[in-house]
């Protein structure tokens, strides 16, 4: 039979090993965010296309220019984080989410709407960021 | 095509694969129901128009497409009468941390020792899970890793039967120049069902998510060299070794005992049951 000085001694390898295996799943999380970052950055371009190209009437609020530079260089600044996650998870998944969270309320400042306009993408976009932070803490805790 | 060379488990574990072929899951359902819907739909439209040559050919087509994800969902409920329980050794008798599952597979892949002295002698073991009602064949790619004297991935494909547990327990040495530090060995795993996807066996409590590939990062932190300078030589050799069977009534722990009671001495051999 199996001892419990064994049993415990590969409980606590497997632990570490399962543990580095969800930190793999959270530095992706920052690359999916990165990667509908982009993908949310298709809709002020569209109406970027529209105003300039197609001549419709500029909206109030911010410059469609201006929330797609902000949003495409968020999703730059997530695929460096992303890069950086191979070294340092926890700091990278917490620039990431201080990151989002400046650049969506600035934006949300100047115009109140654009917090709403894709909410449900931006919510997903931080839990996967949580996500990526917490499996960072929870390498560096003690097991 | 490279010729597929794969590891049995000692001893070998003769449980049959049971159940339908195919899973006959939601997918079957929408299936059956979708293509219901076509052959009495598209049959009677075209009939209406006067094209009734087609309007058989569709119903017909659509009819066998809808009996045959039937016949898959009755199966399914027929299989489910007569699965047993798997032993859920990974998840229960180890209370091993196990996230999901690759194809029905449930693994996990770890150093023991995982803290060692550059030139010392450690072990990967590869713990399989079959939580299907048939065979699956479960390939590891590994590496590569300069530290553990692997210059390019290797691969092992280890055969399971339906509900089997097992160890592949590989013995590796470090090399004496390696750089002290966190070390992590990549890890790679597929599965393939050779006779068909089977039924899922019941695993106690648990609810594992299926994927088709999963990816591991074995960690071991490297301390400073042993006073040492030769690189250790181990005699042990690569074993794979079956935990339990869905034959027996209790999972078989001694033979891991057995293999990991003694901490690993001596170099590394060729063997049959070596990576190719």
């Amino acid at each position: 039979m199996i001892t419990p000085e064994l049993l415990h001694r590969l409980r606590l390898a497997q632990r570490r090993s399962a543990q580095e295996q969800q930190l793999l799943s959270g530095r992706d999380w920052i690359l999916v965010a990165g990667l509908v970052q982009l993908l949310s950055g298709l809709h002020p371009l569209f109406v970027l296309i529209n105003q300039r190209v197609l001549g419709s009437a500029p909206r109030p609020g911010v410059p469609p220019g201006v929330e797609l530079a902000a949003e495409v260089a968020l999703a730059a600044a997530f695929v460096l984080l992303w890069s950086w996650a191979r070294y340092a998870p926890f700091r990278a998944a917490m620039t990431a989410v201080v990151a989002f969270l400046l650049v969506h309320g600035a934006l949300g400042l100047l115009e109140p709407r654009t917090l709403l306009a894709g909410a449900v993408v931006k919510s997903l976009i931080l839990v996967g960021l949580v996500h990526a932070a917490r499996t960072g803490y929870l390498r560096h805790r003690p097991l | 095509m490279k010729p597929l060379n794969f590891l049995t488990a000692e001893p070998a574990d003769p449980t049959p694969d049971v159940g339908p072929r195919f899973r006959g899951g939601p997918f079957a359902l929408f299936v059956a129901i979708f293509c219901a819907f076509s052959a009495a739909g598209g049959g009677l439209v075209l009939w209406r128009e006067g094209l009734h040559l087609w309007a058989g050919l569709a119903a017909l087509l659509s009819s066998a497409a809808a009996l045959w994800a039937l016949w898959d969902l009755i199966g399914r409920f027929r299989g489910h009468a007569a699965a047993q329980r798997s032993h859920a050794v990974l998840t229960d008798v180890f209370g091993f941390d196990i996230i999901c599952t690759c194809r029905d597979v449930a693994a996990t892949v770890f150093f023991d020792p995982d803290s060692l002295a550059a030139g010392s002698a450690t072990r990967v073991l590869f713990f399989v899970e079959n939580y299907a009602s048939r065979q699956r064949i479960v390939h590891f790619r590994f590496g590569p890793h300069a530290a553990l004297g692997l210059d390019e991935a290797q691969t092992c494909s280890l055969l399971l039967a339906a509900g089997q547990a097992a160890v592949y327990v590989l013995p590796r040495a470090v090399a004496p120049v390696a750089v002290p530090g966190e070390h992590d060995l990549p890890v790679t795993l597929r599965v393939e069902s050779p006779t068909g996807a089977g039924l899922r066996l019941p695993v106690g409590r648990h609810h594992l998510h299926d994927l088709r590939t999963v990816h591991f990062a074995a960690p071991f932190t490297l301390g400073n060299a042993s006073t040492s300078p030769a690189p250790a030589a181990v005699s042990e050799k690569p074993r794979y070794v079956s935990l339990a069977s869905l034959g027996e009534p209790a999972p078989r722990l001694e033979l891991l005992a057995s293999v990991l009671g003694t901490a690993p001495t001596a170099g590394i051999t060729t063997h049959s049951a070596e990576p190719s």
